[in-house]
């Protein structure tokens, strides 16, 4: 695989940061260019280097087996880090991703004098994002440098690029909340999930989409946080990990995987009296709907419903339905990722606290442990047609886009 | 627990770096001076900031339960770090570690212009530091900022005192080694060990020394690799990790665990090719 020298455009309001992308190989709905845009106002601030493509393609040469030849500007630091990173998602998972060659044309770090101290988090108004934030203001963040001055809020992470009106609803909305806090929301757009789609699971690629989409951005900020996804996960196989994240930092943007040691619980016990998480925490995925609320509906609304309802939260959380009944942690059950330690907190914290839902809780943990149990003991003939039944349409083909003008797609078979 | 102003003095021939403890538990039997000390040819490249005493005694006063003040320049990025490093710690062992407050007295950055530019690893000769010696040589590192310039051998005092015949054995070995290959070893005394021993476990104390001794030689050195003793596959709790000792990075000096992707295994396959391994390997 070969990514060419990045180029930078400013067309329709907005800079774009594209390059061409050759393979060896065809392969299907593999676009040709990748590129990030942002407002126009930030055109001084991205760079034409080749350090986010590279970061961002990295997983995508691997698995298809190709080498990486970068034809640009590449970090020195990224180049150590990217090989590692390399090793590490090999071991981790040796069968969907190859060791192999990465090169670079020209290995020159940024120069430190071009860059600015912004301290960028990457926002999606989840949970996570909100914790994080939250631990980076000047209330909470007793080290001027390591509080948060941007937010970096990213179409075609979760929210597929197709889907503009519900981008912009949000966009506004958290454009509002961080200039409510005296800081910068950058919105960007990428199409670097069209070149995992079908090949590598979102799960997988989080940290080199986060990343990569900053990388592009070194001019402005010298500091990346990615909201870690809960304590549970931090030394476990992940797309984006305490181990993994940190690679990708140059010599001007170091970037961290953030508030690892902290469980999902423990980060809703922080920030569940925050009137802005109050108003605007967003976990729903229900990404074929077009609207930007939580849908209360989905498995992980119901994740979040319940945990805030044992917190005795929900009900100063505008964003869900409530109150919830018995019915709701069934429902919630039905869905519950048994093995994590989640449930257990949750009965842990009624026992102490909420004894009143006890039994709500206890009847959807029995729910979750016997579906949890019917997954390991049916057959895949039997489960298969049930779940194709009762489970949620896949969303990944949500990233394939049509904009024929950047991301023109390869419609050949892999030969 | 206070830390005070490290101070820098020369003696018999080496540069010792020095910070006064004071515990706010008198029953406790602890030495009054914590000290690292190096060949006084390094005597400019010694700091008196306190970064190196930060991690060794975060530990010990978490071991204590102490609150700790630091009574000199910390580092903001790793006092950023410290507090995540606490909480993993706390995470792993939540009764024996529990998190502590930290009091800074004055948290900033080395002053520019004084950064390092050495590249070194902690070397005690055994297949871990032999494997990151090895991925770190011109030949196998094609990046020229990611090779290895300098190594760090450290005697820490707390041993029985026949492992001292052992070191100044080893010391001349290894001062050979690194001088055949064009690289400068650096031998380096630390009392550190007192503190810790029989207060923290030695598994999860056996990186502050290491850490210590690099962070102290700050002016020299920009990046130190930390030879990983497990691989991906088994991340474990311990004293240097992967998942612990990026956190500990100063705004100049950058902690880098390596080698966690390959099993011991696979890095005595390597070794066993290379003649310097073969001829002073030491486990």
């Amino acid at each position: 695989m070969i990514v060419h020298q990045p180029e930078i455009q400013v067309q329709n309001g907005e800079v774009c940061v594209s390059a061409r992308v050759e393979t060896r190989n065809r392969y299907a709905h593999f676009p040709k260019i990748l590129f990030y845009k942002f407002p126009e106002r930030y055109a001084e601030n991205v760079t034409d280097r080749a350090d986010a493509f590279a970061a961002g393609l990295l997983l995508v040469a691997m698995n298809l087996g190709e080498d990486l030849h970068i034809r640009g500007s590449l970090s020195p630091r990224l180049f150590y880090g990217m090989e590692e990173y390399r090793n590490l998602f090999s071991v981790w998972w040796p069968d969907l991703f190859k060791p192999v060659n990465i090169e670079s044309e020209v290995l020159e770090p940024l120069s430190v004098q071009n860059v600015k101290k912004g301290v960028i988090s990457t926002f999606s108004g989840g949970v996570d994002s909100l914790h994080t934030l939250w631990r980076s203001l000047p209330q909470n963040q007793p080290i001027p440098g390591a509080r948060v001055t941007h937010g970096l809020f990213i179409q075609g992470f979760d929210i597929p690029l197709s889907q503009v009106d519900k981008f912009n609803q949000l966009r506004e909305k958290f454009e509002a909340l961080y200039a409510g806090l005296g800081l910068d929301l950058i919105s960007a757009k990428t199409n670097l999930r069209e070149f995992f789609v079908g090949r590598i699971e979102i799960s997988k690629c989080q940290s080199a989409l986060l990343s990569s989409a900053a990388l592009t951005l070194s001019p402005l900020i010298s500091r990346l946080y990615i909201p870690s996804t809960g304590a549970d996960h931090y030394v476990m196989p992940h797309g984006t990990s305490l181990v993994g994240d940190r690679l990708f930092s140059t010599e001007t943007l170091e970037v961290f995987h953030h508030c690892a040691t902290y469980t999902r619980f423990e980060k809703y016990l922080e920030i569940a009296d925050w009137d802005i998480a109050q108003n605007h925490l967003r976990v729903c995925l229900d990404i074929h709907g077009n609207k930007s609320e939580n849908c209360s509906n989905c498995w992980k609304c119901y994740r979040t419903m319940i945990d805030l309802d044992v917190l005795g939260k929900l009900e100063q959380f505008s964003v869900f339905r409530h109150p919830l009944t018995v019915m709701d942690y069934i429902r919630w059950g039905r869905w519950m990722k048994v093995g994590y330690g989640f449930e257990k907190t949750v009965l842990k914290h009624c026992w102490k606290v909420r004894k009143e839902l006890l039994f709500p809780a206890l009847m959807g943990i029995s729910v979750g442990y016997f579906r949890d149990f019917l997954l390991k003991v049916l057959p895949q003939w039997v489960q298969l047609p049930i779940q194709r039944l009762v489970s949620p349409p896949k969303t990944e083909i949500l990233f394939v886009t049509t904009d024929a003008g950047l991301s023109d797609r390869e419609d050949n078979d892999d030969h | 627990m206070i830390v005070h102003q490290p101070e820098i003095r020369q003696e018999n021939g080496r540069i010792c770096v020095s910070s006064r403890i004071e515990l706010s538990q008198s029953a406790i039997n602890l030495p009054d001076t914590v000290w690292f000390c190096f060949p006084e040819r390094f005597a400019d490249k010694v700091s008196d900031r306190l970064d190196g005493f930060t991690v060794g005694m975060v530990l010990i006063a978490t071991a204590l339960k102490e609150k700790l003040e630091l009574r000199g320049p910390v580092s903001s990025r790793l006092a950023f770090g410290i507090e995540e490093f606490q909480r993993t710690i706390n995470l792993w062992y939540p009764k024996q570690y529990p998190l502590i407050d930290i009091r800074y007295e004055q948290l900033c950055a080395m002053a520019p212009g004084v950064e390092g530019d050495a590249v070194a690893l902690a070397f005690s000769g055994g297949v871990d530091d032999f494997y990151t010696l090895w991925a770190h040589l011109p030949e196998n590192q094609s990046i020229c900022s990611a090779r290895v310039t300098h190594g760090l051998f450290i005697q820490e005092q707390g041993f029985a005192p026949e492992s001292k015949d052992k070191f100044v054995m080893l010391e001349q070995r290894y001062l050979t080694l690194f001088e055949q290959m064009g690289l400068e070893l650096i031998t380096v005394g630390t009392n550190l060990r007192e503190f810790g021993l029989g207060r923290v476990d030695k598994m999860l104390f056996h990186g502050a020394p290491i850490f210590g001794a690099a962070l102290t030689l700050a002016p020299l050195v920009r990046r130190f690799y930390i030879s990983s003793t497990s691989d991906y596959m088994h991340i474990k709790p311990g004293g240097t990790s992967p998942v612990l000792d990026y956190w500990l990075s100063t705004e100049t000096l950058e902690f880098m665990h390596f080698g966690s992707s390959s099993t011991a295994l696979e890095k005595l396959a390597v070794l066993s090719k290379w003649p310097e391994a073969q001829n002073y390997l030491y486990v």
